[in-house]
C-alpha cells in the first residue's frame, strides 16, 4: 500500500513536462537554471520529510479532517478554499497546455476546445471515483507507460546527434544565481506527496517511510534529463528557438526499424496517459476537498457530478480565452503562486501537528 | 462423558454445520447405536442394507460388532483425527457403547460424468461437472476432503423450487462475503431459476453491468483450486455451470494449464493472453485511426501499402470496420446454432464468400480480413466465455470514438475502460489492482 504513495510522488516527476518546467528552465538556461536545478533537490527533499513527519501525527485523516479538529471553521474554511484553486488549476494547466500539443501535432484538424471537451469527459469520469479506484488505475497507467519513457530516455542519450559539449556548456554557467521562475519550475517536480492530504485517508501510520531517500536521487535524474536532453538534441543556442520543446526533441528522434518511425508519437500518447493520469488525481483531491468544505451538500448524489462539472466548465473558459503566449506566462505564474501556496500548506500542516502532539 | 460421547462430540463440531451431515439413531431390544456419515459421499442403499437392516435383525450389540467387522474396510476406530478423516473419505461410523466402528460406504458418482466442452486443458483432469447437483457434491466432497468444507440448501424458483447449494471452506472463507452472499440469496424473487447466468444477473441489480463479478465454470479441478483460495462456490440443479465468487479480473484470464505446465510455460502463456486481450480490443480501433486519422503515425512503406491495399474500397474506413465486425458476429452466432450437417460447409463458406469474394469484389480490403481474423482468434484466447463476451462488445465504443477523435479516441477509450474497471468491486475486492497477493 504503501508503493501508492511512490508513485503519486513519480506522477509529478513524469507530467512535469507538460508543465512548462523544461521550457521555463531552457529560457534561463544561462541565467542560474544549473544552480536551480541543483538548490531544488535539497528543498523538495527537505519539504517532503516536514510534510510526511506532521502528517504522521494525522493518520487515516484527510486535509478537511484535520482542519475541522483542530481550527476554527473561519480559519479552516477559507484555507480550503484556496487550496481547492490551487488543485483545480493544476489539473486545468495540464489538460489545456496537453491540448495545445494535441492539436498541433496529432489532431490539427479537430477544434481545439473538442479535443478538450473529449478528454475532460474522461477525467471527469474517473476523478469521481473513489480514492482507492483512483489509486489503481494511476498504477496501471504507470506501469504501463514508466517503461517506455525510460526507453526513450535510453534512446536519446545514446542518440549520434547527443552533443555532450552543449550540455557541460550549459552546466558550466552554475555560478549564475537563480531567479524564483526556475526555482519555482525546478522545485515542481518534487511535489507530489502533496496529494497525500486526500489520499492518506487510505493509509495507516505512516512512521517509517524506507525508501524516501531514493526520491531526490530519481528526482535530480528526472530533472536534469526533462531539461538537458533538448539542450543535447538542439543545441545550446538553438534550444530557444522551440515553442514545444520535448515533442521537437523526441520528434528528431527515429527508430530505424519499428513500426513507428518518429518518436514524437510514442511520446505524445506516452504522455497524454501521464496528462490524463495527472490530472485526474489532482480533480479527485480537489473533488474530496469540496466535499469537506461543504459538508452538508456533499450527501447529495449528484454532489461530485456537479462540482466536477463545474471544473470541466472552468477549464473550458480558462481555454477559451488563453493563447500560446498567455499561457506560458499564467503557466509561470501558477508556478510561482504554487510554490509559495506548498510552502504554506507543509508549514500550516507542521505547526497544526505541533499544536496536537502539545495538547496531548 | 465416556470416551465415545467425546469423540461424538468433537467429531460433530468439526463437521457441523452442514447440511451433508447424517446422524441417524437406532434402537432395538433396548440399546441403541448411532450412525454418523456425510451424505453425499456415502452409498445410502449400502448403508441400509448393510448396516441399518442387520442391526434390527440380531440381538446383541456383540453379534452386530462382529458382522460388521467381518466386511473388508471395517475396523475399530483408533483415534479422533483418523476417524474425522475417513468420514470425510467415506466412511460411516457406528458408536457402540464405549467405542466407535469404521465402515467404508464410500460412492464415487464418476459414471455420468462427460468431458469438458467449454473450458478445456491439455494436462491435467478432463471431466467436467454434472447436471445433477449430488453429483456434483459429491465429486467436490471427495477432491476436497476437509471437514470445514460446508454446505447449505436453498430453493430458489417460485415456481421451479430448483435446488441451490452454497459450498464454501469455512476456515479459509471471507465470513463477511459469506453472510452478504446469504443475504442476497434470501431477497431473489423470481418464477424459474435454470443456469448460473440467471443468478448472476439476479444478484447484481444494475441492468448495463458488462463485466462478469462472478465466474462460472464446469471445471472441477477449478472449482477445488478456489475453494482452497477461500472463494465460494454456487451449485445449481439442472446446470453443470457453478458459479465461483467473488471474482478479480485476473481470475478471468487464469487457465487451469497455468498450475499444469512448468513455471517459464505458464508465464509464456500469461503474456500471451494479455497481449491478446489488448489486440482484441484495440486492433479495429487503431486500425480506423492508423489508416484514415492519423496515417503519418506508421512509417511511410507500412502506410502506403496499407493505402494501397484500401484503394479500391469505396466507403471511409470506419464503415469497413463496422461491416467487418458485425459479419463475424454473425458469422459466431451462427455457427453455435448451425446443425452438425450443415457446421463445416458453412464456416467454408462464411471464410470464402467473407474472405476472398468480398475482398476481390473491391468491398473489403485484404489487411482488414487479416485485422478480423486476427481479433476473432484473439477474442477467445479468454479462458472464461462470460469475459470473452463483455470484450466482444467493448472494442466497438473503442472503434466509435476512434473514428471521431483518432489515435487520442483510442487512448482515452483505454483509460476510461481502465477506470470503469478499477471503479467495479466484487464483494468488496477491488476488480482490477495489479500486484495484489490475496
Amino acid at each position: 500500500m504503501i508503493r501508492y504513495f511512490y508513485y503519486l510522488i513519480l506522477l509529478n516527476m513524469l507530467a512535469n513536462i507538460v508543465l512548462f518546467v523544461p521550457g521555463i528552465l531552457i529560457a534561463r538556461r544561462f541565467e542560474g537554471s544549473i544552480l536551480s536545478v541543483a538548490l531544488s533537490v535539497p528543498i523538495g527533499y527537505v519539504l517532503t520529510r516536514i510534510f510526511m513527519r506532521a502528517l504522521a501525527a494525522f493518520p487515516g485523516q484527510g486535509f478537511p479532517e484535520i482542519l475541522r479538529s483542530t481550527v476554527p471553521s473561519w480559519f479552516g474554511k477559507p484555507v480550503l478554499l484556496l487550496f481547492i484553486f490551487m488543485w483545480i488549476s493544476a489539473g486545468s494547466l495540464t489538460l489545456v497546455t496537453f491540448t495545445d500539443t494535441i492539436t498541433t501535432f496529432i489532431n490539427p484538424d479537430i477544434p481545439n476546445w473538442l479535443t478538450l471537451a473529449s478528454l475532460l469527459c474522461i477525467v471527469a469520469l474517473i476523478a469521481r471515483l473513489s480514492s482507492d479506484s483512483v489509486l489503481y488505475t494511476m498504477e496501471i497507467l504507470l506501469v504501463l507507460s514508466a517503461p517506455m519513457i525510460l526507453w526513450i530516455l535510453y534512446k536519446s542519450m545514446l542518440n549520434p546527434s547527443f552533443r555532450y559539449d552543449a550540455v557541460f556548456e550549459i552546466v558550466s554557467h552554475y555560478r549564475h544565481w537563480p531567479t524564483l521562475d526556475t526555482l519555482a519550475a525546478a522545485t515542481y517536480i518534487f511535489t507530489g506527496y502533496v496529494n497525500m492530504i486526500i489520499f492518506n485517508r487510505l493509509f495507516g501510520p505512516l512512521t517509517k517511510l524506507r525508501f524516501l531517500w531514493t526520491t531526490p536521487i530519481v528526482g535530480c535524474g528526472v530533472l536534469l534529463t526533462s531539461f538537458l536532453i533538448p539542450i543535447g538534441m538542439q543545441g545550446t543556442i538553438g534550444v530557444g528557438d522551440f515553442v514545444f520543446i520535448w515533442s521537437s526533441t523526441t520528434d528528431s528522434m527515429r527508430i530505424e526499424f519499428g513500426i513507428v518511425e518518429r518518436v514524437m508519437f510514442i511520446f505524445i500518447l506516452l504522455y497524454s496517459c501521464i496528462s490524463v493520469a495527472g490530472t485526474f488525481i489532482h480533480w479527485h483531491v480537489a473533488l474530496e476537498m469540496s466535499k469537506g468544505l461543504l459538508p452538508r451538500l456533499s450527501d447529495n448524489r449528484y454532489f461530485s457530478w456537479i462540482t466536477v462539472g463545474l471544473f470541466c466548465a472552468l477549464t473550458m473558459v480558462f481555454n477559451w480565452n488563453m493563447n500560446q503566449n498567455t499561457l506560458e506566462a499564467a503557466g509561470r505564474w501558477w508556478l510561482e503562486l504554487r510554490l509559495i501556496s506548498e510552502v504554506a500548506l507543509v508549514a500550516l500542516l507542521y505547526a497544526l501537528a505541533r499544536r496536537k502532539q502539545r495538547l496531548c | 462423558m465416556d470416551w465415545t460421547e467425546q469423540s461424538r462430540e468433537w467429531l460433530l463440531d468439526k463437521l457441523a454445520p452442514t447440511e451433508d451431515l447424517e446422524v441417524r439413531t437406532l434402537r432395538h431390544n433396548g440399546s441403541q447405536v448411532e450412525l454418523l456419515f456425510i451424505r453425499s459421499i456415502c452409498d445410502t442403499a449400502l448403508i441400509r442394507k448393510q448396516l441399518v437392516e442387520p442391526y434390527f435383525q440380531m440381538n446383541t450389540d456383540q453379534e452386530y460388532e462382529t458382522y460388521l467387522l467381518a466386511f473388508p474396510g471395517a475396523y475399530i476406530a483408533r483415534n479422533n483425527v483418523d476417524t474425522l478423516n475417513k468420514m470425510t473419505s467415506g466412511f460411516a461410523v457406528i458408536t457402540l457403547g464405549d467405542h466407535m466402528l469404521l465402515f467404508n460406504v464410500v460412492q464415487v458418482k464418476a459414471a455420468a460424468l462427460s468431458e469438458a466442452t467449454v473450458e478445456s486443458t491439455l494436462l491435467g483432469p478432463q471431466t467436467a461437472f454434472s447436471e445433477h447437483i449430488d453429483t456434483n457434491l459429491n465429486i467436490v466432497r471427495l477432491r476436497y476432503r476437509q471437514s470445514s468444507l460446508k454446505t447449505e440448501n436453498l430453493e430458489i424458483g417460485r415456481l421451479t423450487q430448483t435446488r441451490v447449494s452454497l459450498v464454501y471452506d469455512d476456515k479459509l472463507v471471507d465470513q463477511g462475503a459469506l453472510t452478504h452472499i446469504r443475504q442476497c440469496l434470501q431477497q431473489i424473487e423470481t418464477d424459474a431459476l435454470q443456469s448460473t447466468g440467471e443468478i448472476h444477473r439476479l444478484l447484481t441489480k444494475k441492468s448495463y453491468v458488462l463485466f462478469p463479478v462472478y465466474l462460472s465454470t464446469e471445471r472441477p479441478d477449478r472449482t477445488i483450486t478456489n475453494l482452497a483460495q477461500g472463494k465460494i462456490v454456487l451449485m445449481i440443479e439442472g446446470t453443470p455451470f457453478v458459479l465461483l465468487l467473488p471474482a478479480v479480473f485476473f481470475d478471468f484470464y487464469s487457465a487451469m494449464d497455468d498450475t499444469y505446465q512448468l513455471p517459464a510455460v505458464s508465464y509464456f502463456l500469461k503474456i500471451l493472453r494479455y497481449v491478446a486481450l489488448l489486440t482484441s480490443i484495440l486492433l479495429p480501433g487503431a486500425y480506423v485511426a492508423l489508416t484514415a486519422y492519423n496515417p503519418e503515425i506508421f512509417r511511410v512503406q507500412l502506410a502506403m501499402s496499407i493505402a494501397g491495399s484500401r484503394a479500391s474500397v469505396p466507403y471511409p474506413a470506419y464503415v469497413e470496420v463496422i461491416f467487418m465486425l458485425v459479419m463475424m458476429e454473425l458469422l459466431l452466432e451462427a455457427s453455435i446454432r448451425l446443425p452438425k450437417s450443415v457446421g463445416s460447409t458453412a464456416t467454408t463458406v462464411g471464410g470464402l464468400i467473407l474472405g476472398q469474394a468480398a475482398t476481390q469484389a473491391g468491398l473489403i480490403s485484404t489487411i482488414m480480413i487479416i485485422i478480423v481474423s486476427t481479433v476473432a482468434i484473439c477474442n477467445f484466447v479468454v479462458p472464461i466465455n462470460t469475459m470473452s463476451f463483455a470484450m466482444r462488445i467493448v472494442k466497438y465504443p473503442l472503434v466509435l470514438l476512434a473514428s471521431l477523435f483518432g489515435i487520442l479516441g483510442l487512448v482515452i477509450g483505454f483509460v476510461g475502460l481502465l477506470g470503469y474497471l478499477s471503479s467495479l468491486r466484487s464483494f468488496g475486492k477491488p476488480y482490477l489492482r495489479i500486484f495484489w497477493k490475496r
